[in-house]
């Protein structure tokens, strides 16, 4: 995964759920230069789980941890940094 | 004993002291001979080379085997963290502050940790046989158990150690995250440990009760649990009246 561009990333999760070990993963992928929120959910709420990520130049993208594995969410984010990359290294 | 076992012990023995524990010797006196090394007290050496474990016995894994279940009994809270990406300095001054508010910090081999869960009701978690016998097991622990994790344990059910070491965690901000608990036998997440940080304890609850039941309405409480045994005494005593007219009876009548 690409994570060089992540500014901030705020993670919902509940770890006694599935969801729960994709956005653990995740979350032990994001270096310390990113900023990190977190809100560790309680069983049985109604507050759905989530990561959202907000790029360098201020691009948001949100995923749902329970629906997506470690492998679709870095392929998932990846699309956009991807893109970054390319701008890097044209201007380069 | 072999000259291979003998350096095989003095191995053991340096992770353990990496490990930094001491109270753990005296708790494995009983069945690990390498404290032998260090006190005249003589182990019983042959029973614990004839002991047969899953792995290998002087593998690491048997090691972490024993040191989890050697956690798990001698703790009654076992809180579960997340930690994201904890650098030398910080991880030294968390330690510090955890070993100050009375508890420990350990990071754990998660597969291995829950090899032992499953097989945690068993006298000995790392015994042959016991991983293939207890496969199926889901313990309600084992969720918790993805991506780097550590448990933080502390020795007596004190819920203000538990709000001690909350505040710990916070000051690390997103570098250790609480995700669950393990309190004696029950298993806690987020919301029920806030709960249960600002609960007294044990001996509190004890003196209140004890308090409640003497000043307020003490006596009648009282009361209402001796009715039943006070209305079974009645009962058979008027049942013994009764029985013992006849019987009179019967002795007249012969």
């Amino acid at each position: 995964m690409i994570t060089k561009y992540f500014a901030n990333v705020a993670v919902k999760f509940d770890p006694f759920t599935t969801g729960g070990r994709a956005a653990r993963l995740f979350l032990a992928r994001v270096p310390s230069s990113a900023k990190i929120e977190y809100k560790v959910l309680p069983k049985n709420s109604t507050i759905k789980p989530e990561i959202q990520v907000t790029f360098k130049d201020k691009f948001v993208m949100k995923a749902d941890p329970s629906e997506m594995n470690i492998n679709d969410l870095r392929d998932y984010f990846n699309t956009h940094s991807r893109k970054l990359a390319i701008k890097d290294a044209i201007s380069e | 004993m072999s000259f291979q076992a003998n350096a095989l012990r003095g191995m053991r023995s340096g992770i353990r002291s990496s490990i930094g524990i001491s109270a753990i010797r005296s708790n494995l006196r009983v069945n690990l001979p390498f404290t032998s090394c260090y006190s005249t007290h003589q182990a019983p050496a042959e029973t614990f080379e004839q002991r047969t474990t899953e792995k290998s016995l002087f593998s690491r894994k048997t090691f972490l085997m024993d040191y989890y279940k050697y956690l798990n009994e001698n703790n009654e809270i076992v809180l579960f963290v997340h930690h994201n990406n904890v650098a030398k300095a910080d991880n030294k001054k968390v330690r510090s502050d955890l070993k100050k508010a009375g508890a420990q910090l350990n990071i754990i081999r998660n597969s291995i940790y829950n090899v032992y869960l499953k097989s945690e009701k068993e006298e000995d978690p790392s015994a042959k046989g016991m991983t293939e016998k207890n496969r199926g097991v889901e313990h309600p622990i084992s969720p918790l158990l993805n991506g780097p994790t550590a448990v933080i344990t502390i020795p007596k059910c004190e819920p203000s150690v538990v709000n001690d070491v909350l505040k710990v965690i916070k000051n690390a901000q997103e570098k250790l995250i609480l995700i669950g608990a393990r309190v004696e036998t029950s298993v806690f997440d987020v919301v029920d440990i806030e709960q249960f940080k600002t609960l007294p304890n044990k001996e509190q609850l004890h003196s209140q009760l004890a308090g409640l039941l003497t000043i307020l309405g003490g006596a009648g409480l009282v009361r209402t649990l001796e009715t039943a045994s006070n209305v079974l005494y009645l009962t058979l005593e008027e049942r013994r009246k009764d029985i013992d007219p006849s019987e009179k009876k019967e002795g007249e009548d012969q």
